[in-house]
């Protein structure tokens, strides 16, 4: 092998320059070395943004104006000696509850909250029944756990044919006088349901449709739908569905959407997450479950099928005037209403309530005929725990009633 | 016969023996650090062998600890096998009955330090 004597200029100036390279490349991978480290830096990171959106949200839920607080940026500094953790926050109504979306700055952690009210002063008598002069008769196996605001001129534990009261008397402590008027619905959801029955839809859905939209998008989809049954459809979020006459059946997927319309029927079997808001009537079909946060709203007539489960509320704004050969709503035996339920006009009412029921008039049907002011086979149950619709009012704490995203 | 390979018009030096060591042992470094690079990237999992799981699993039961409402204001400390957490309660501003509760976990035989700040509610 010959030898050369001298190295060329052009050899170590490129030698030099690879190596350069090649030593930040070294660098580079020995970044990756400790990649425990990364993960875990990654992992305290979200761990801290999920914190704060969690102090938000604990925050809001004791003091509810803090949401005058937020910047125009829609942004919330929760401590002044923290500058990461200021959290992105939008808070605007989602049928009768209030949907609080929050999160981090960087967009990485989310997190959306419908809240309801917590039980507090407007939800303070499990049973609320207008004092319409006559005493209020309560017969069979009738139950009123908590306290009850009833006509001055009280309670009768009664019977009705040959069928006695045979649940537990309230204490008399527990029993208040109510008012010769029901209190009314918050002005601003009255308005917002008028909006709703009004909007103009922004597409039309047809067969086997899906619809989604998140509740951090910011858009409401507002689809209108023309058949009389939906069937095999999904839809997922903050969607407004608008109907005149329609038929919900049990293949339909619904997680948190609004259905508006004339006449709403909901079929045996359905299960889902819905606010329905009907100017005529709704039904309520056998074996429906309607998950929290969900409600029925009517302005005409609303009927609750056997082993129906509505958790959020059922509200009849009835405007009319009474027929007492007609209820306005019906509730059946074995159904189950977790929340708020809240009557105008005539009400057949059995079954259990948990949380809290403000009845316009109580009848109950036989053959026969009916029995006006008399509550039959129904349980009025007090729980801390139900998180109520805004229906009444925004004062007092909230209450998740929901986690979505 | 047809040429398959078209020798090259002008003539490339060739490299000196130093050269060719010095860049195989180069290339040699950089293939050994890649291959453990991708060896600890395939086999990490994440966070869950580290012992940094077991501190963020216990500043969460003492965050519940202290958040129960049985502790007052002030500051606090809790000793533990991988080092010490100094817990604090202050009022949260105007809000009577919000508290800030701060945990700060300082890890043995490491610079850093685990923090956790949050906003619990305590009506008692």
């Amino acid at each position: 092998m010959k030898r050369r004597a001298d190295i060329s200029g052009s050899v170590l100036p490129v030698v030099i320059v690879v190596s350069v390279i090649m030593a930040l490349l070294i660098l580079g991978l020995l970044s990756l070395w400790d990649i425990n480290y990364l993960y875990f830096s990654r992992h305290n990171y979200i761990r801290k943004q999920r914190e704060h959106i969690e102090s938000f949200y604990t925050l809001y839920c004791s003091y509810p104006e803090v949401a005058r607080e937020i910047a125009p940026d829609s942004t919330f500094l929760l401590y002044a000696e923290i500058p990461e953790s200021r959290v992105k926050v939008r808070i605007e109504p989602w049928g009768l509850y209030d949907a609080v979306c929050v999160s981090s700055l960087c967009g990485k952690v989310k997190s959306v909250r419908l809240m309801g009210l917590e039980a507090g002063r407007l939800h303070e008598n499990t049973l609320w029944y207008r004092d319409l002069g006559s005493s209020l008769t309560l017969t069979g196996k009738t139950e009123v756990t908590g306290g009850a605001a009833v006509t001055s001129s009280g309670i009768i534990y009664g019977q009705i044919q040959s069928v006695f009261f045979s649940g537990t008397e309230l204490p008399t402590a527990l029993i208040t006088v109510s008012g010769d008027e029901l209190p009314a619905g918050d002005d601003i959801l009255l308005s917002l349901i008028e909006g709703l029955f009004g909007r103009e839809p922004d597409e039309r859905i047809t067969d086997g449709h899906s619809v989604r939209s998140g509740f951090h998008d910011g858009n409401t989809v507002c689809v209108e739908f023309a058949d009389s049954v939906m069937s095999g459809y999904s839809i997922e979020g903050k969607v407004v569905v608008q109907v005149d006459r329609v038929r919900i059946d049990s293949t339909c997927r619904i997680n948190n959407a609004l259905i508006t319309g004339n006449y709403i029927e909901v079929e045996e079997g359905v299960k889902g997450v819905l606010q329905i808001f009907a100017r005529d009537s709704v039904t309520v079909g056998r074996g429906v479950v309607m998950d929290f946060p969900s409600g029925v709203y009517s302005e005409g007539k609303i009927t609750l099928g056997e082993e129906s489960v509505i958790n959020g509320y059922v509200i009849n704004n009835f405007g009319g005037e009474k027929d007492m050969m007609n209820a306005n709503t019906v509730k059946a035996r074995s159904s189950k209403i977790r929340g708020l339920y809240y009557s105008r006009g005539v009400s057949q009412i059995q079954g259990i309530i948990t949380g809290a029921a403000f009845i316009d008039e109580a009848v109950y049907y036989t053959p026969e005929g009916y029995y006006r002011n008399l509550i039959y086979d129904a349980a009025f149950i007090d729980h801390a725990q139900v998180p109520y619709p805004l229906w009444l009012g925004r004062e007092g704490k909230r209450r998740p009633a929901a986690w979505t995203d | 016969m047809k040429k398959i390979f078209k020798m090259p018009a002008r003539e490339l030096p060739a490299s000196t023996l130093v050269e060719v060591l010095a860049a195989s042992i180069i290339f040699l470094v950089i293939f050994v650090l890649s291959l453990e690079t991708v060896v600890r990237i395939t086999s990490a999992e994440p966070i869950k062998s580290h012992r940094y799981l077991l501190v963020t699993d216990e500043m969460e039961t003492l965050r519940k600890k202290y958040s129960s409402g049985e502790y007052r204001p002030g500051t606090y400390s809790e000793q533990h096998d991988w080092g010490t957490v100094t817990v604090t309660i202050e009022k949260y501003g105007r809000y009577h009955d919000i508290y800030v509760l701060t945990l700060d976990a300082a890890i043995n035989n490491t610079l850093r330090n685990l923090e956790s700040v949050t906003l619990f509610e305590n009506e008692s």
